[in-house]
């Protein structure tokens, strides 16, 4: 009965087409992403496919949940969600202070160097925002900072996470690209910093050139030579916990998924000697694991059933070709209209989505034209920094939205982010001219 | 009108779903400790073990496979809600409809999908009950263990679609 009903007469083009529009028009209803994509692969496999190829789609989950590397993934977030749940952000947020006390814009400044260190502990994007946002936003505001900067600075670091590895963004990259993940980490250290610095920068020039944006503290303050003791003592472990995760991957000495669960033993031992380490705290991170899993796992698995039915559509060979003849097939321009890609897919669909469903179609052509994957998979990190913090529907903006004072509007939030896609995208064209950037190592 | 909350079998399942998901995720932890043993019997005891990578896949693939129920049991799958608020009640129910039916479609396809590769992995083509196996020197039956979970688990997903669908039905009648 379905071969009568069989759709594939309409030819690539007007297929290809037709998904898009079933996607757009699917999400607006306020349907899951996880639900959507699967639901349109569904649809292609009995309409254009042929019913009988079905089976491919459960075969494809399978094969997509059963990567041992994957594994890293629940283990960044349950080493993140620990510690959001101990107080080490707080002291780490109080030892950055006697790192950056008496520059003017300190309290910013220090907010991203505190964003940066959780960074490199966390993969993830929710948690360090909020943490950021519980933290230090309401200590700006206190102080008078001007209210732009302040939400800008903190929305901007706590997206952080995905580029500072260890990402999961890139664990993501790494698994759809088929590239290794360590070489991803090590890639993408460099222009991680180089983001960071970029706000850094900004703060420091914004606050040096109108200091009404971001008054002095008072110097009654200060910390005393013990107090300042007392604080690097309680922050020294869990930094270097972090330390020891991204240098066990670096050196070879662990895989990612060990260097990742040796992560989460490292974190809990930091806070079970700060004495904060309860049962009632670990359940509730693992509580907090299962459901994030979930979120990311069940876009993964949405996106790559309809990866995998619309390379069977010939879909992935026809986009392949309709890239490579864009722009007479120069390969800078093939680069840009990918950025281009990114950036819209990245306002609609999850960063997970946006990796599963372009991946499998991009790398491919980036070996083709001579690129290198690991450049292209930080570049991907980099661009979807862009998304995070763009509307309508950049989640950094939701996430610190829902710990906010209400009288901060997700617009405001919106507008504040702006100066820092600027720099973000000023980081991405750089890492474009120069790949250096991310393969120095090589 | 206020429900019966006895009869009320969408919110009783997800509740379950929630205070089971709230113990299994103890076996994130369960998975990290089993691999810092593979890490120190390598390492310190020189004696690698052949079950740490299956056994861990095993159990992570069953908590992914289960935190879709879970997640959805707590409506935490991320959508675009924006247009969605700005509806009519009236057509925002009819949306709603929609969207569970195709969930509903999308489900039950996939549980039939599932169910001919789960009996693949569990029988043989000649009808004998073998569970098929990952081929490593461990040689565990994981493999048919995990695809069994994947019918399991969207087998529970599309009752809970199933299950709100009629709830919805049933909440447009008392309006």
């Amino acid at each position: 009965m379905f071969e009568i009903l069989n759709i594939s007469g309409m030819g690539i083009e007007a297929g290809s087409i037709l998904l898009l529009v079933m996607m757009i028009a699917l999400l607006l209803t306020g349907m899951p992403l996880a639900f959507v994509t699967g639901s349109i692969a569904i649809f292609f496999i009995i309409f254009w496919v042929g019913p009988n190829a079905i089976t491919l789609l459960p075969t494809r989950v399978y094969s997509f949940i059963t990567s041992y590397v994957f594994v890293s993934v629940p283990m960044f977030i349950l080493m993140a969600s620990i510690l959001d749940k101990s107080g080490i952000a707080k002291d780490l947020f109080n030892a950055m202070k006697i790192v950056s006390g008496k520059i003017r814009g300190g309290v910013a400044v220090q907010t991203l160097f505190l964003a940066v260190f959780l960074a490199a502990m966390s993969g993830i994007i929710g948690g360090e925002t909020i943490l950021l946002g519980l933290l230090a936003l309401p200590q700006m505001l206190r102080l008078g900072y001007d209210k732009k900067l302040a939400i800008g600075t903190v929305t901007a670091g706590g997206a952080l996470g995905t580029m500072i590895p260890p990402s999961i963004v890139l664990i993501i990259y790494g698994l759809t690209a088929n590239v290794s993940i360590s070489d991803l980490f090590t890639a993408s250290f460099v222009p991680g910093i180089m983001l960071a610095s970029f706000y850094i920068i900004y703060i420091l020039v914004r606050c040096y050139l109108d200091p009404s944006l971001a008054p002095n503290e008072n110097s009654d303050n200060e910390f005393t030579l013990l107090e300042k003791a007392k604080i690097l003592k309680s922050v020294i472990l869990p930094v270097l916990v972090a330390f020891s995760v991204l240098g066990s991957i670096y050196l070879g000495i662990a895989s990612v998924t060990e260097a990742s669960a040796v992560g989460v033993i490292g974190i809990a031992l930091s806070t079970y000697l700060r004495k904060e380490l309860s049962w009632k705290l670990l359940k509730e991170a693992s509580v907090q694991t299962l459901q994030t899993s979930g979120m990311i796992i069940w876009i993964g698995i949405g996106a790559s059933v309809l990866v995998g039915v619309y390379n069977l559509m010939g879909g992935v060979e026809f986009i392949n070709n309709l890239i490579l003849d864009f722009g007479g097939g120069t390969p800078i321009y093939i680069i840009l209209l990918m950025m281009v890609i990114l950036f819209f897919l990245g306002m609609f669909l999850d960063w997970v989505g946006v990796a599963l469903l372009t991946m499998p179609i991009f790398v491919p052509i980036i070996i083709q034209i001579g690129y290198d994957p690991i450049w292209f998979g930080v570049l991907f990190a980099m661009n979807m920094q862009v998304s995070f913090l763009s509307p309508p529907f950049g989640p950094a903006a939701f996430y610190l939205k829902s710990v906010t004072p209400p009288d901060i509007s997700l617009n405001e939030i919106f507008v504040a982010a702006f100066p820092f896609i600027a720099l973000q995208i000023l980081a991405l064209t750089l890492l474009i001219t120069f790949p250096q950037l991310a393969l120095w190592y090589q | 009108m206020s429900h019966n909350k006895k009869q009320n079998a969408f919110l009783t399942l997800n509740q379950w779903i929630i205070s089971i998901g709230n113990s299994l995720s103890i076996l994130f932890l369960v998975c990290t400790l089993i691999i810092v043993i593979e890490i120190i019997a390598r390492y310190i005891f020189n004696s690698p073990t052949i079950w740490v990578h299956e056994t861990t896949v095993l159990i992570s693939s069953f908590l992914f496979l289960y935190a879709g129920s879970f997640t959805l049991a707590n409506n935490k799958h991320i959508r675009i809600a924006m247009l969605h608020d700005l509806l009519s009640p009236t057509l925002k129910y009819y949306v709603d409809s929609f969207v569970l039916g195709i969930c509903i479609l999308y489900s039950s396809l996939m549980v039939y999908a599932s169910y001919i590769v789960a009996q693949k992995s569990l029988f043989t083509p000649w009808g004998t009950f073998r569970m098929e196996t990952s081929g490593s020197a461990w040689d565990p039956v994981i493999p048919a263990l995990i695809k069994s979970f994947l019918f399991l688990a969207l087998s529970l997903m599309l009752i809970q679609f199933v299950l709100q669908f009629i709830q919805h039905i049933k909440e447009k009648k008392d309006v």
